[in-house]
């Protein structure tokens, strides 16, 4: 007998239990979505910008971490409409569409953000590589105001029907430690600062 | 190291004569109890959570096998591959022919405390595999080749100076003349020695929070990002978890993880979550190439619907530890187990036999914080009772001990000679105490005086009192 046959005959052959009651916690919001998304957000250490529209994300980007004038390298993943972007208005950002190493700046965009954790989720794909939310020093990130929703339950629900992707990340904050003397440090492993810019349209 | 559970008596009296350690484990009281208490202070319905918990893990645990199917089901259409593991030596061997057979040199790991209890690093370095552990803690003890000390903290036990003198003596490329003072650059230089390792390992091993019947799906709940970038940069993603992790479906999950979180470190949710179902699809980024996953039984299966059935429920949130006065007064060593605490208490005897371990649920005064603060209400004094009584049925109970009880129970059944034995007891504690308030010291009980005095019983005892009308 396989190990797979034991271990579930035996599972089957246990005393059976009574099943429980059910098992559905449904959070509130304290305020409307957009307002507990960014309370959330900033208390979980990331830094929200409100832009009226993408279009003004190149200037922004470029006032944040070009002030001086100096070039500064910016990551985009391949085929990502990120490039579309006006950045003709940001002069000193150059883009680069290689792996963002540890100190880098690097942009993506959310596909969901969760209004009760202040929470961006990002779905695996083509243009969208997983790591690039953990290789960078610096990680801004693009959000709509219409992909915020309640809570992770509301997630997959939008997402009902639709196989799950290879990875879906969950980022809220940037990377943290508490492992030397319970005191918490930025930057582990993944980004040191998360940029939120959160855009109407 | 399982099998020093028997040593617990030496290592609770090393662990508080230990002044660092005792200064960490008051800081572990003040952070992680206030952090606890204030994140579920802030619920509407803090108690209404736990109980949606509790009922998740006792109906994934009522349909165990079924769900078990089902996700290795959804593993295999999502492109993944699932192993099954008896026990511990399957499961290593298992992985560690997996690593072989595609000629895997280095694999970088997310914390994961199955792999602790299978012993898999020692293993993998026997065949010739270099494991490197990623999570910083964890990453730290392996240099000082320590078990961990807590399930979410391996490493609260050293101070700032001790990481110093691991990491210069690792990492021996680095200028010696560095300064390493501050926290900020120890975590700084982790993080430039461990990117390297991840972009260049060959496979990538994690644990899993959760498992996800309905999506084929593992959960990986972090901080740092360590166990994230283990499982997307190698070609090869392998979780090891055990059979009792699996839950129903996505929205379990959700509330799950809610709870894990605010039990654990006094978060609403941690820097990251990453839902990982099979390997890379056709036009992804990125991503590993081949997801395993390993299903390991290794005792769990003798529990499901017996008397230690809840401890199945457990989510590795590390609460009933950070709650717990005798975990608080001798930390996690001391146990000489994989799993320490209440939770170890109740989960070791399962996994390493009740002879080795019969010592870690008599670590206990039953206070029951573990229970009021356990996310998905496992009866955790009860199960360690069920363990006594086993440790006792199979005559590993010290015989002073059997002795005491023998006695105690045949007295317990002859009410007279009881009161009778009481009103001696009551009369002889008065006359040791010459006319005093208190006892400072009894024959054979120097350990229990040695830290508090015993207030002497009325001369009268209660059952006395009571016929006499005093009511």
């Amino acid at each position: 007998m396989t190990s797979r046959e034991k271990i579930l005959t035996k599972l089957r052959t246990a005393n059976t239990v009574e099943r429980a009651g059910v098992g559905v916690y449904r959070p509130q919001l304290r305020s409307d979505l957009k307002t507990d998304f960014v309370s959330e957000a900033e208390a979980a250490d990331a830094m929200v910008h409100e832009i009226a529209s993408a279009k003004d994300l190149p200037e922004k980007l470029q006032s944040l971490f070009s002030a001086n004038g100096e070039t500064t390298p910016l990551h985009i993943a391949h085929g990502s409409f990120l490039h579309e972007l006006p950045w003709e208005r940001a002069p000193n950002l150059t883009l680069h569409d290689t792996a963002p190493a540890s100190e880098a700046l690097a942009l993506s965009t959310a596909d969901f953000a969760i209004a009760e954790t202040g929470t961006l989720a990002f779905v695996s794909g083509a243009a969208r590589p997983s790591s690039w939310h953990f290789l960078p020093g610096i990680e801004c990130v693009l959000v709509y105001h219409a992909t915020i929703v309640p809570a992770l339950e509301d997630l997959f629900a939008q997402m009902a029907g639709e196989t799950l992707p290879a990875t879906l990340n969950l980022v809220t904050g940037p990377s943290r430690t508490a492992d030397i003397e319970q005191t918490i440090e930025r930057g582990a492993h993944g980004p040191r600062a998360l940029h939120i810019f959160l855009s109407a349209t | 190291m399982n099998n020093n559970a028997n040593g617990f008596a030496q290592g609770a009296r090393a662990a508080l004569r230990d002044a660092n350690l005792q200064n960490a484990l008051a800081n572990l009281k003040k952070g992680f109890q206030v952090k606890r208490a204030h994140a579920f202070e802030m619920l509407h319905d803090p108690d209404g959570l736990r109980d949606a918990g509790a009922a998740i893990r006792a109906n994934a645990l009522a349909q165990l096998p079924e769900l078990l199917e089902l996700f290795e089901r959804n593993v295999k259409s999502a492109g993944g591959h699932v192993h099954w593991a008896s026990d511990a030596r399957e499961a290593r061997e298992l992985i560690a022919a997996l690593l072989k057979e595609r000629g895997v040199k280095t694999v970088t790991k997310g914390k994961s405390m199955v792999a602790e209890e299978i012993e898999l690093n020692p293993h993998l370095e026997a065949e010739g595999i270099t494991p490197v552990e990623t999570d910083l803690g964890e990453y730290i003890i392996q240099l000082r080749n320590e078990p961990p000390s807590h399930i979410v903290a391996p490493a609260f036990h050293l101070r700032k100076e001790d990481v110093e003198a691991s990491f210069r003596e690792a990492h021996v490329t680095l200028e010696p003349s560095r300064v390493l003072k501050e926290r900020a650059a120890l975590v700084g230089e982790a993080r430039g020695i461990l990117r390297r390792q991840f972009l260049a390992a060959d496979a990538g091993i994690t644990g899993a929070n959760f498992l996800i019947a309905e999506s084929g799906t593992a959960v990986i709940v972090t901080n740092e990002g360590n166990g994230d970038l283990t499982r997307l940069l190698p070609p090869v993603h392998i979780v090891v978890t055990g059979i009792e992790k699996v839950v129903p479906n996505l929205d379990d999950a959700s509330v799950l993880l809610r709870l894990l979180t605010r039990s654990a470190t006094g978060q609403d949710i941690t820097s990251y979550v990453t839902f990982a179902s099979g390997p890379r699809r056709g036009n992804d980024a990125d991503g590993p190439k081949e997801f395993h996953i390993v299903l390991i039984d290794n005792g769990r299966s003798d529990l499901l619907g017996g008397p230690a059935h809840d401890v199945l429920k457990c989510i590795r949130c590390g609460a009933c530890l950070n709650h717990c006065p005798v975990y608080g007064a001798v930390g996690g060593h001391a146990y000489g187990a994989v799993y320490s605490g209440p939770i170890g208490a109740a989960l070791e005897p399962a996994l390493n036999g009740i002879s080795n371990t019969h010592h870690l649920p008599s670590a206990s005064s039953f206070c029951g914080r573990c229970e009021e603060v356990c996310p998905v209400k496992i009866p955790l004094t009860g199960i360690m009772r069920h363990w006594r009584n086993k440790a006792y049925e199979d005559g590993l109970t010290p015989s002073g001990l059997r002795w005491g009880l023998k006695i105690w129970g045949r007295l317990a059944l002859a009410p007279r000679l009881y009161r009778l034995t009481a009103a001696v007891g009551a009369r002889t504690m008065a006359l040791l105490a010459r006319g005093g308030m208190t006892l400072s010291s009894l024959p054979m009980a120097r350990g229990w005086f040695g830290y508090r005095d015993l207030p002497i019983p009325p001369r009268k005892s209660f059952q006395a009192q009571w016929r006499a009308g005093k009511r």
